[in-house]
């Protein structure tokens, strides 16, 4: 795997945002990060940003026509309540889960580093669909 | 896949994605898996500016290596705690909420969700 865990360069939203994550900014650094690779079989990286992010699917499709992807799914119920315990941890979030759920519900803009995202990283039906309809539905899992 | 899956049964779990990727199934994997970025509280009251701020967490990131500033983080700023529980009816909203996403991620997928 990439010595960096969430390398973010399919994610062109998460790259706006530069204290966010650690990003991957350009292909050279993007495939320096397989450096070592000698004769593995698989090789790969992983980021929470490209299940979320519309441009994702496309964006590896372009780079890497036959990569094989596996997107791992929580309970969203439990992923909503994970991301505010994880924000409050850091102290970016103070408010009650319930009230800041629906103060992020009705935030006018959104987006990574934007908003919280609290409920929208949850709708996985869309997200999963785009990459469905890109890598077809063997190429996922 | 499910992170459901995942915490019932890593070892078939990581055989999927193994067989997945065309890569040799191994004896011991999936036995105990370390949680990561589990639920922990801050250990000391000032530690919430140096988690917090931007500009602290932008020059180590520059300055300090990745592992020594998950362990300062983990070690030094946070300890493990217990997670507390969900409202019930911040529950509730969600639940309601995530329905009709849930029956439409069911049919995407061709199977039932816990």
């Amino acid at each position: 795997m990439s010595p960096i865990k969430e390398p973010n360069f399919f994610s062109p939203d998460a790259l706006k945002n530069p204290h966010y994550h650690e990003r991957v900014k350009d292909l050279d650094g993007y495939l320096r990060l397989f450096d070592g690779v000698t004769s593995e079989i698989a090789i790969g990286e992983a980021a929470a940003t490209y299940l979320w992010d519309r441009q994702s699917p496309r964006l590896i499709r372009e780079k890497i026509p036959d990569a094989k992807l596996i997107i791992v799914l929580r309970d969203p119920v439990e992923r909503a309540y994970s991301h505010y315990l994880a924000e409050v941890r850091l102290g970016w979030q103070g408010m009650p889960f319930l009230e800041a759920l629906q103060a992020d519900a009705h935030q006018a803009q959104k987006g990574w580093g934007i908003s919280r995202l609290y409920l929208e990283l949850g709708e996985y039906s869309e997200q999963v669909a785009r990459y469905f309809k890109i890598f077809g539905r063997d190429g996922s899992r | 896949m499910l992170f459901d899956d995942l915490k019932r049964d890593a070892h078939s779990f990581i055989s999927g994605v193994l067989q997945f990727l065309g890569v040799p199934d191994a004896e011991g994997l999936g036995g105990a898996l370390p949680a990561y970025n589990a639920f922990a509280a801050r250990r000391w009251p000032l530690a919430k500016f140096w988690i917090s701020s931007s500009t602290v967490r932008g020059l180590a990131r520059r300055c300090v290596p990745a592992a020594l500033r998950y362990w300062i983080r983990d070690t030094v700023l946070l300890k493990r705690a217990t997670k507390p529980p969900m409202s019930s009816e911040a529950r509730v909203f969600l639940e309601e909420y995530y329905r009709a996403d849930m029956h439409r991620l069911e049919s995407l997928l061709g199977r039932r969700l816990p």
